[in-house]
């Protein structure tokens, strides 16, 4: 019995942990089942019922909490020797089986969400799931929207390290410029003639060293500010002519 | 002057820049995986532009000798 109702566990973990609300689940094979998920710190977040009359879609997906839990509670046909299997957008994640040999078609228990991902992921993501039997087999899916912030996550993280890596490889990818044959053979003529490439140009002979113009140092020289007209410099007063040598009539010799 | 031309490089970093967009787009709730023709369309888009980028992309500046030294 207590076998029979873990395999109906695993049906509903599987709509449970793929139901969106009510009336949102895909629910086939004569499997019933509700399910409640909650967060960390056991908030309700959102209850479901499977199977539903409106399929699911991702605009109303089952929300759940990775750090969170589902209870769940079931009920299905009896199926022996089962084997279930879960799938996120088709890849299993999960699968198991048993013999049954307690014949159980009910089951009732509590699923952590993280035991159904490797890592911590979140979005919006499309789960399938399935059980089969000697008896007979169910299958179930919907949209599970797993809630919390992405970054710092392994997604966010290689998706990060993806965008990085190809944004340089894609500035390593732009055309670059290079020397042309036609380019390079028009010179060709040149090195032949010369022996080698065209001499460099003369390099100028080296100023000589400053001569003094006088032993005297050079006077500073004030500059009005830029616009404005330059002082007038104020020129020391000529000395007076020196007085003319004495003429030969003045000194009273004779002429 | 001739244009040396990089389209698969540009093809990888297409790819790569598709492939970090789309999975931040599914984590951030924007694109589910009910279908993979989403993805596929980002990443083949991107991966488009970068062999477009490749071939008739601006003209990366050579390094100069004077930057060498």
């Amino acid at each position: 019995m207590r076998r029979g109702l873990c395999l109906i566990a695993i049906v509903f973990a599987t709509v449970a942990l793929s139901a969106a609300p009510a009336g949102a689940v895909n629910l086939t094979g004569g499997c019933q089942g509700q399910g409640t998920s909650f967060d960390k710190d056991h908030n309700q977040i959102m209850s479901a019922t499977a199977p539903s009359a409106e399929p699911g879609t991702s605009g109303n997906p089952f929300l759940a909490d990775y750090d969170g839990t589902v209870e769940y509670a079931g009920t299905g046909p009896l199926m022996l020797d089962h084997h279930w299997e879960i799938k996120v957008f088709g890849i299993p994640v999960k699968s198991g089986g048993a013999p049954n040999g307690s014949h159980q078609t009910a089951t009732i228990g509590v699923a952590d969400v993280s035991d159904y991902l490797p890592f911590k992921i979140t979005g919006v993501y499309y789960v399938s799931g399935e059980i089969h039997g000697d008896g007979g087999a169910c299958s179930g899916n919907a949209y599970v929207k797993l809630l919390g912030s992405p970054v710092g996550t392994i997604p966010w993280i290689v998706a990060v390290g993806l965008i990085v890596v190809g944004v340089a490889l894609g500035y390593a990818s732009l055309p670059r410029a290079k020397p042309t044959a036609t380019g390079l053979a028009a010179l060709e003529p040149v090195f032949v003639s010369s022996a080698g490439p065209p001499p460099a140009p003369a390099i100028a002979q080296p100023m000589p060293p400053p001569v003094p113009i006088s032993d005297e140092p050079p006077t500073p020289r004030e500059h009005a500010p830029f616009g404005e007209p330059e002082p007038t410099v104020q020129q020391p007063p000529t000395p007076p002519p020196p007085p003319p040598p004495p003429s030969p009539r003045d000194d009273g010799s004779p002429a | 002057m001739k244009r040396k031309r990089h389209p698969i490089r540009g093809f990888f970093a297409g790819v790569f820049v598709g492939l970090g967009v789309a999975i931040l787009l599914l984590i951030y709730g924007k694109m589910t995986t009910s279908s993979g023709w989403p993805a596929l369309a980002i990443v083949g888009g991107f991966a488009v532009l970068g062999v477009l980028a490749g071939l008739f992309g601006p003209t990366r500046s050579r390094r100069s000798a004077s930057a060498v030294r």
